[in-house]
């Protein structure tokens, strides 16, 4: 009964912050949905201008290859100086230059095209220089000789996204990131509210046993944060970032509980180190960041320093994250998962335990 | 406008801070813990794609291509040979491989007769920029095995491309990964700091002596962002230090115009803050808030990720709305470009006005009594 109340008590005060419920609802559709859908990480309208000293039908039929949606003509530059003008400004990504005699040295010996790459957009440039390459190298063969050559050609099977989309990537990384933010803030928030009004005099003198202090507030948290997974998931990852949910829907919800509920136990732990509100600002951000980080949501494992990856099994988030991916986009079943799970519950169990001691010397 | 007014809110502050043991350290070690994760982490650079290959034709043209790519250590990790396709498929399905290649049988004898010949390239699309990087390298890759065999046999191609990255010759992205991240530093950790500033008197209640005593609204914004921008210079010189020093990215640019900039900048996301600081009744909506603008802005929609230039209409119109494009602008124009004052000066104007904008705000919706 004491331990009801203690819940109505933690969900009412949740409740009544007015601007929090507006956040936590804003976080979990709107935030999502705009990380969704006006990032894409694909070449797409890649600006170039050309400058051409040639202005034969060659040169011109060459630069015409270059088309949407991976590349849009801005113009002919007439001047030297303009090259170094429009990059300067980021008004485009390359600049194509073509010699005089582009279209002599074309059918006679070997003509020279020039890629002038905006360095400064790193990915990007490497990317329009790819494609450029490929797309003009593939012009030249079939002007070569009419029929066809004997090439290796490569046909390309991507699995799990064949499109590439990376609204599936985005969607699904924002609403990872999202929670673990939540996870850690709200309890840590929360219990530093309380020590900060006051409150917390009130509970350490009832009846209240430490464990029950820390399960009630846990299990608020991880309701509000489960329910705002739930929303994102019908809401905006389904129907609006058309994201395949391949796999099993309650699979992902088991997963889901078990990391929002051991890993809030953790936000409880800065909560209970932390005197007032700026320390945890600070201290989740330094949490938060490594966590994150580690998980491999952002870049994949294998792309990390060697002396990194083993600490990234320390992360918990790294085996739901691995489920989630697993789940949603591959439709992955149990019995490829229970490494995970089995890691998840042995790090939350950890994290749990940490934080009870933590909690009971504050008591 | 008093200057003593401003000055002692300005000390208490100060004495709040110090008084602090643990936000002493912590407010200086957030920004130098980003920078580090993510300078050493956000690989953006594509290298290591582990890959494995099954070779079903096991001639000299097929393991010549093999060859190809197993010598290619800089982009793919080769993991071994598989004697089926299907090993492969679940190599990725288990997360092992991201990369296979598949080359089938009479792959050299199509190619001696004179017909085109496939190859199978299987790729993890659950990193969609690495998906589409790594099937750009693999299809140069091919087509440098096309080119050096056509060569041999009939003739040369009468094509040549030169290709050249300015700004950063060797195309490191490590480079732009690291001082992008100032800007998008600056824009989070000044602004979380300030949006407490406020909310935490009225959270604790000592906003009423602010709101009984003879200060003026202006005074007393003024003296918290004055103390708010002198913690955030500290921060700004750090993770400069940082990403010169111990990252090695070359500072091509004016260091005294750049120093400038950041203090503008500074500006306008602690006013930022303040504004937020101003609305919000609880310290944990500040942060959150605070967090909420500035992570997706910074991260998303100033370019640090795609360039704002090739955004849909909408994005790139989102984009214009926040100072960290603007920043980041200025940061990738002094590092790299080492452009002058021409150039940077309508960004610079831009901030400005940001700065204006939300310092007016935060006066205007700024009360001294109960609302």
């Amino acid at each position: 009964m004491r331990f009801l109340s203690l819940l109505k008590k933690e969900f009412l005060q949740f409740i009544r912050n007015k601007g929090l419920v507006i956040l936590v609802i804003y976080f979990f559709t709107l935030d999502i949905y705009l990380a969704g859908v006006g990032i894409d990480l694909s070449l797409k309208n890649a600006k170039f201008f050309v400058y051409d000293r040639d202005m034969s039908v060659a040169s011109r039929e060459i630069v015409s290859q270059l088309v949407s949606p991976w590349f849009l003509f801005e113009g002919y530059l007439q001047d030297d100086d303009l090259i170094d003008t429009v990059l300067l400004k980021d008004q485009a990504m390359g600049v194509v230059c073509l010699p005089h005699n582009f279209s002599k040295h074309l059918k006679k010996y070997r003509a020279k095209i020039q890629l002038l790459i905006n360095g400064s957009e790193a990915l990007m440039g490497y990317l329009f220089s790819g494609y450029a390459s490929q797309i003009f190298i593939n012009y030249a063969l079939e002007g070569m000789q009419k029929q066809r050559l004997p090439l290796a050609e490569a046909k390309t099977r991507v699995f799990f996204n064949p499109n590439m989309n990376s609204r599936y990537f985005m969607g699904i990384s924002e609403l990872l990131t999202v929670m673990v933010m939540l996870v850690f803030i709200l309890p840590a928030a929360a219990l530093v509210r309380e020590k900060e009004l006051g409150n917390i005099e009130m509970l350490l003198i009832s009846p209240l046993r430490p464990f029950q202090f820390m399960l009630a507030k846990v299990m608020v948290m991880a309701g509000i944060i489960i329910i705002g997974v739930i929303l994102s998931v019908f809401l905006i990852i389904k129907p609006i970032l058309h994201v395949p949910f391949c796999g099993s829907f309650l699979l992902f919800l088991l997963f889901t509980l078990i990391f929002v509920f051991t890993t809030s136990a953790f936000g409880l732990f800065i909560g209970a180190v932390s005197k007032n509100m700026l320390q945890v600002s600070q201290l989740s951000a330094i949490v938060l960041m490594p966590t994150l980080f580690l998980s491999g949501s952002w870049t994949p494992i294998e792309a990390m320093p060697d002396w990194l990856r083993p600490l990234t099994y320390l992360s918990p988030l790294k085996y739901y994250i691995d489920a989630s991916y697993s789940i949603i986009l591959k439709g992955v079943g149990l019995s490829y998962l229970w490494p995970n799970l089995l890691g998840l519950t042995f790090l939350g169990s950890v994290l749990f335990i940490l934080t009870g001691y933590k909690l009971r010397r504050l008591f | 406008m008093r200057f003593r007014q401003i000055k002692s809110i300005y000390i208490r502050e100060w004495k709040e801070f110090y008084r602090d043991k643990i936000s002493r350290v912590v407010v200086f070690a957030m920004p130098t813990i980003i920078m580090l994760i993510f300078g050493y982490g956000l690989a953006l650079d594509i290298e290591n794609v582990p890959m494995a290959i099954v070779n079903q034709d096991k001639t000299p043209a097929s393991r010549e291509l093999c060859y190809k790519f197993m010598e290619n250590r800089e982009y793919f990790d080769f993991k071994g040979f598989l004697p089926k396709a299907k090993g492969l498929e679940h190599g990725i399905l288990a997360g092992k491989l991201r990369f296979g290649l598949v080359i089938p049988p009479k792959f050299e004898q199509r190619l001696k007769r004179g017909f085109p010949s496939e190859v199978q390239v299987l790729i993890d699309g659950s990193f969609p920029t690495r998906a589409s990087v790594s099937k750009t390298y693999a299809l140069s890759i091919i087509n440098g095995f096309n080119l050096e065999r056509l060569s041999k046999t009939i003739k040369k191609l009468p094509l040549e491309i030169e290709t050249r990255y300015w700004f950063n010759e060797n195309l490191k992205q490590r480079n732009i990964t690291v001082c992008g991240l100032i800007p998008i530093i600056l824009s989070i950790s000044p602004t979380i700091f300030a949006s407490l500033l406020i909310v935490k008197e009225k959270e604790r209640g000592s906003i009423y002596n602010i709101w009984t005593s003879a200060i003026t609204k202006i005074e007393f914004l003024l003296g918290k962002q004055v103390f708010a921008v002198t913690i955030s210079m500290v921060n700004f010189f750090i993770i400069f230090l940082l990403s010169i020093l111990l990252f090695q990215v070359p500072f091509k640019g004016n260091f005294f115009l750049f120093l400038f900039c950041s203090f503008i900048y500074i500006l306008a996301s602690t006013a930022q803050g303040l504004l937020i600081s101003c609305f919000v009744n609880t310290q944990v909506v500040a942060l959150l808030g605070s967090l909420l603008i500035n992570i997706i802005i910074g991260f998303l929609y100033s370019g640090y990720l795609v360039p704002v230039s090739s955004m849909s209409k909408d994005a790139y119109f989102f984009a214009h709305l926040f100072p960290p494009y603007y920043g980041l602008s200025i940061t990738k124009a002094l590092f790299l470009k080492a452009a002058g004052l021409k150039i940077i000066l309508p960004h610079i104007l831009a901030i400005l006005i940001f700065y204006l904008a939300y310092f007016g705000l935060a006066i205007h919706f700024f009360k001294k009594r109960e609302t």
